[in-house]
């Protein structure tokens, strides 16, 4: 990913923006694999400052995987602290930047829906984007998790 | 007029002279960088100044 992922503008200007990036050379420091409950490289994770985690991946991802990865990241950390209005912000960036990818974009969509729901109260709201995501991407373990509300 | 000396093969090693503009602005248009910290206790203080997430990769470049 330091080859082709990391150098990419919109990749640095994004984690520029909305992240402090720390890296740790595991060949270096083979105990950060156990500190952090990891089995594989790359292993990135999504944590705030008090080392809470949000969103893990592990292998490779190109700049767009990427992209759509650390903006569910930052969707499922407004979620977390409870940020719903900004949650809702950001549902709508991961959508846009999962859009060429029907795992990543299904997950966003049922994130999206309990963003809405959360900064709403509003079931309703909750129920049109899982309606949506069990028409567009009905074989999707992010449906499968929607399916009850059929 | 004076001319200044600029190491820009150095910074630009696609720049075989100074007269190589594409080149140089070829280099110049692929070397973003994300500014890696290599501890997590800085990062997290960082990311607490900041209020921004921290983005933690474990690699191995071997």
């Amino acid at each position: 990913m330091g080859a082709g992922t990391y150098p990419k503008e919109e990749v640095a200007e994004f984690i520029d923006k909305h992240f402090v990036p720390v890296q740790l050379n595991v060949s270096e420091d083979p105990g950060a694999m156990e500190r952090f409950h990891a089995t594989w490289t790359p292993t990135l994770m999504v944590k705030d400052d008090r080392g809470r985690e949000y969103r893990r991946s592990e292998g490779y991802l190109n700049p767009q995987e990427l992209l759509a990865e650390l903006s569910l990241g930052r969707l499922k950390a407004a979620l977390g602290r409870e940020d719903y209005e900004e949650a809702v912000r950001i549902s709508e960036d991961a959508l846009t930047r999962s859009d060429f990818d029907p795992d990543r974009h299904a997950e966003a969509r049922y994130w999206a829906g309990v963003a809405e729901y959360k900064n709403s109260n509003d079931a309703a709201k909750l129920g049109e984007h899982w309606k949506q995501l069990l028409r567009e991407a009905p074989d999707t373990l992010w449906a499968r998790k929607a399916s009850f509300i059929k | 007029m004076i001319s200044v000396a600029f190491p820009i093969t150095s910074a630009f090693p696609n720049a075989r002279d100074a007269s190589s503009v594409a080149d140089v602005r070829k280099d110049m248009q692929t070397h973003h960088s994300v500014k890696w910290l290599d501890s997590l206790d800085q990062a997290e203080l960082a990311a607490r100044d900041t209020q921004k997430l921290v983005l933690l990769d474990l690699f191995n470049p071997n």
